[in-house]
């Protein structure tokens, strides 16, 4: 029976947190700190200022966009940033795949051991890593040549993010495969599929989802990634962070706030398809 | 249990609504000191939402919660004479079985020495003294209901309020707890008001019974009255089995007192006009229980005799008795109870051998569709 | 879950690429820096493995054990903070009507998408002597003096005679700023899952015996979290710890902390030896860290699967 008269809000229950002002504030400011810093570049990233460009509001322009897509050096990093995800993320995604069938598929002596080693990359701090990586390029002469062509000059920074991205990737891809129901493996052999039919037919389309989900996961990892890129990449290999970062070092101009807001905007963009590719998989209730 | 006394929870015209959707509408009813009172219905129809009412976890939109005659209005649930045994128990992981039950003593800041012998007490009531330091992951399902109940109990509340508290245990625990929980009421004395989907939960344990539908009470009446009076078709149906026969034209019959009732089933029924119900909405259906069904080869010459003709269909073997389908022209069938000896009878006959169903008009009711004179 | 046995080749065929991987990328590698941990710079680039352990023991000299205390309290300091702004936020998203979830989540998501370098930069603009964070508590001391000579209380100075700005870049607030700002998405999203998995009925059970609200967070809504707080503590701790670009950025050379000191062994200072003893020593301590938390992870799972 119901009754479509509209009433006025009930009253909020004893454990409606979301509802005590209070909280509500705490959430709110949370909030604030959490994007003003960002909002306030963005804002700079306009302002008509050379030197000091963070301080004083001197009036809008878009030179500095301008400016940023002119810097050759620039470009060319993200340019690297960008080859090197996507590299990076063909990669991890397979081995990420393999990977999260092995845990979630066979029962094999010292499994745990295997997880363990498996999610170590997620969990040791980034330095240790990055400091090992780089030791190990050098000290086993896998320095790449110096002259060799774009884009295997970014092997060594490509190998890095592959190894620290995969497990992330394993890690999503397993969640999906956890919610697979081994009776549609069990049907597709009894109507005659082959263990390739089964894998191919059945758990490869079941995976989807969650090899997309990896997919943009190990991509922004890349993207993002500065500590490990620091120490694996050489003069000639420099990536946007990195280049960003020696612009930091160097002086604070508007043209980093730019380029800073042109990688928000990707950042955003794929965050976006991210969440649309979720709500396509997700079967509405 | 007193029928004079004052009520001890008055629940006057409470309704609620979570948005434009309306879980309670209406209710009003009392309970007495003493009596196991239970809420019934599907799920659905707001008998949780009435104890949370109750217990103060909800706020009603409209209407008033009066507890041992003061009004409850903006008094917050820690501050109720009231407990509540929830569905899921609710005892607390992290604190032990005597922690447990310490938990709403402390809070009265009763000394020492006097929780721990009530708490000692509590336990005994419900067989747990062994356990009083056990975690409640060590507990069995049926044991964290135990302490469950020893802590509500525990407070003293004026009534305590369950939540489906059987539907988490298994069928032969189930049985068991029911029998106990009426014991335990007995030796406490409070009232207990207990929330249920199961009927015959209900009507085992309960003195009396409202049935909800639908946010709203369709009956208030003791098991017994309302297996034998139920008041229209939902009630009937909900309580028990019940064979249903929809009205399909009513005629006045030879005299002022008489009314023939016509259905697709039974063809034309005489009935007295005194007993077609008062009030109500929807049509009229004729119901008899499948207990009142008899069986026999020809129509018996009775004249207040309702008889139908049918074939035999299955019999269903139920222990101490059994329930013989009879297919009735047109598709429909009929239920009706026989003793072992003759769904044994039965069972050697063979299938669609025809066979005549007859019970007294006295034992069939006359139910509208449903009693409540207007709809929400 | 079959056997490897059962299909040993497709056992192998999923196993061995990223088993190779690993071992060689970065087994091998965490074990090169393990051997030169115990060696010496024989010269700038060439260092021999001579079992000494002297690395090690520069880890005890005063110097570095006050960067180790640094690292530390900050990490601990940002950890807490973190945990206190975190577990309301986490308490509004828990419960929250369905359909606003998942923006509310996303509301403290997005800006871990976002990339570090540049939220670090973004922080390095406000928080300056003359950024927006100085404009702010200056509006605000002007407020606060405004208010309080309003009140007749003015020629006091109760808040100084004019405004100072604060000095964060360079100073241990300014990394803590930055610490708390870029990892405290992390410490909303485990408080949030711990939330959003407990049982409302045992908040309603402690009301119904008696307990007020407050009572009721202390003695029952915090104890049963606390899963979600261990949790979110050690994500948030161990990245603080190892951080380099906050502190670099943020700290300017003035609020150093180990990553920091590690990367000068290998970028500027070359000595790989005593690099690689930090980096070792800051690994171990991530390994104790991680093991005292999933043991008492798997205690909470243990008892949970108990309850049922």
């Amino acid at each position: 029976m119901v009754s479509r008269t509209r009433q006025k809000r009930a009253p909020a229950g004893p454990f409606d947190y979301s509802r005590k002002v209070s909280l509500r504030l705490v959430f709110f400011l949370g909030a604030i700190f959490l994007y003003a810093p960002i909002v306030v570049l963005v804002i700079f990233s306009f302002n008509d200022s050379r030197r000091g460009g963070n301080v004083i509001w001197k009036g809008f322009t878009t030179k500095y966009y301008e400016k940023a897509f002119n810097n050759d050096a620039l470009v060319e990093s993200f340019i690297n940033s960008l080859t090197i995800a996507l590299v990076s993320t063909i990669f991890a995604v397979i081995l990420g795949a393999v990977t999260a069938v092995v845990l979630w598929r066979f029962r094999f002596p010292l499994k745990p051991v295997y997880e363990g080693m498996v999610s170590l990359p997620i969990v040791i701090p980034e330095i240790c890593m990055g400091v090992s990586l780089a030791v190990f390029f050098s000290s086993f002469g896998l320095y790449v040549p110096r002259d060799v062509a774009f884009p295997l000059n970014l092997t060594n920074i490509i190998i890095a993010h592959i190894t620290f991205s995969f497990p992330f990737a394993a890690m999503v891809i397993r969640t999906r495969l956890n919610s697979f129901n081994r009776e549609m493996e069990e049907a597709a052999r009894d109507l005659g599929a082959s263990e390739f039919q089964v894998f191919r037919d059945i758990l490869l389309p079941h995976m989807r989802p969650g090899l997309v989900a990896g997919a943009l996961l190990a991509f922004t990892l890349s993207l993002d990634d500065f500590v490990i890129t620091f120490f694996t990449s050489g003069p000639n290999t420099v990536t946007f962070p990195i280049k960003v970062y020696s612009m930091v070092r160097f002086s604070v101009t508007p043209e980093i706030n730019a380029a800073s807001t042109i990688l928000i905007l990707i950042t955003l963009a794929v965050t976006f398809v991210a969440m649309r590719f979720q709500s396509f998989e997700e079967p509405r209730k | 249990m007193s029928e004079t006394a004052p009520p001890i929870i008055s629940v006057q015209n409470v309704t609620k609504r979570f948005g434009s959707f309306t879980a309670l509408e209406n209710i009003t009813l009392d309970i007495r000191p003493g009596e196991i009172f239970a809420l019934l219905g599907p799920s659905g129809c707001g008998k949780s939402t009435l104890l949370r009412i109750i217990a103060g976890l909800e706020t009603a939109t409209e209407g008033h919660i009066m507890i041992d005659g003061q009004d409850m209005a903006g008094i917050p649930a820690n501050k109720r004479p009231v407990n509540m045994v929830f569905q899921s128990y609710a005892v607390f992981p992290h604190m032990s079985v005597a922690d447990n039950v310490a938990y709403g003593l402390k809070l009265e800041r009763l000394p020492k020495p006097e929780i721990a012998a009530k708490v000692e007490e509590a336990l005994a009531q419900v067989h747990l003294s062994d356990f009083a330091h056990r975690k409640p992951d060590q507990l069995s399902g049926g044991q964290r209901q135990r302490v469950a109940l020893a802590r509500a109990l525990v407070k003293r509340p004026k009534v305590l309020l369950l939540d489906e508290p059987l539907s988490a245990l298994d069928a032969k625990l189930r049985d068991a707890m029911r029998l106990e929980l009426v014991k335990l009421q007995e030796s406490v004395g409070v009232s207990f008001v207990i929330v249920t989907h199961d009927q015959s939960e209900a009507l085992a344990m309960a003195d009396r019974i409202a049935v909800l539908e639908a946010g709203r009470l369709r009956q208030l009446d003791t098991p017994a009255g309302l297996y034998k009076q139920p008041v229209d078709r939902f009630v009937a149906d909900f309580i028990g089995s019940i064979n249903m026969f929809a009205v399909i034209g009513q005629h006045d019959g030879a005299t002022q007192a008489e009314t023939t009732l016509e259905t697709a089933e039974l063809g034309r029924v005489r009935v007295s006009s005194a007993r077609l119900p008062a009030s109500g909405q929807g049509g009229l259906v004729l119901a008899v229980r499948p207990e009142r069904v008899k069986l026999a080869d020809a129509p018996p010459e009775s004249a207040d005799a309702i008889a139908v003709a049918g074939h035999l269909g299955d019999v269903a073997f139920q222990g101490n008795s059994s329930i013989a389908e009879i297919l009735l022209a047109g598709g429909a069938s009929l239920a009706a109870l026989v003793s072992e000896k003759e769904a044994d009878r039965l069972m050697q006959a063979e299938s669609g051998s025809p066979v005549t169903a007859w019970w007294r008009a006295d034992d069939m009711l006359i139910l509208p569709e449903n009693a409540l004179s207007s709809g929400g | 879950m079959e056997s490897y046995r059962r299909n040993f080749r497709a056992f192998l065929a999923f196993f061995t690429p990223s088993f190779a991987w690993l071992v060689l990328f970065f087994f091998v590698p965490l074990a090169i820096i393990w051997l030169y941990s115990f060696g010496e710079n024989e010269t700038i680039t060439k260092i021999r493995v001579t079992w000494t352990l002297d690395n090690y023991r520069r880890l005890l000299e005063p110097e570095i054990v006050s960067l180790f205390w640094r690292s530390v309290w900050l990490s601990v300091l940002s950890t807490a903070i973190c945990i206190v702004i975190a577990y309301p936020i986490a308490m509004v998203i828990a419960t929250a009507k369905p359909k606003w979830k998942p923006w509310l989540l996303l509301v403290i998501i997005l800006p871990f998408w976002t990339n570090l370098l540049i939220r670090t930069y973004a922080l390095l603009n406000i928080l300056g002597t003359r950024g927006r964070l100085n404009d702010l508590l200056h509006w605000l001391w002007s407020m606060g003096d405004g208010a309080l000579a309003a009140l007749g209380l003015g020629d006091l100075q109760l808040l100084g005679e004019r405004f100072v700005p604060v000095k964060f870049l360079g100073e241990p607030a300014g990394v803590m700023i930055g610490l708390i700002y870029v990892y405290l998405p992390f410490a909303v999203l485990p408080i949030y899952a711990s939330l959003e998995r407990l049982d409302r009925s045992y908040l309603e059970a402690s009301l119904d015996l008696g307990a007020s609200q407050w009572r009721t967070f202390r003695q029952i809504l915090l104890p049963l979290s606390s899963g979600g707080i261990n949790t979110a503590m050690v994500i948030t701790f161990i990245p603080m710890l190892g951080s380099f670009l906050i502190p670099d950025l943020l700290g300017r050379g003035q609020v150093d902390m180990i990553a920091n000191v590690i990367e000068r062994q290998f970028k500027s200072g070359n000595d790989w030896p005593f690099g690689s003893a930090l980096s070792l020593f800051l690994l171990y301590v991530t390994f104790i860290l991680l093991a005292l938390q999933s043991f008492a992870a798997m205690r909470q799972r243990r008892r949970e699967e108990a309850r049922g």
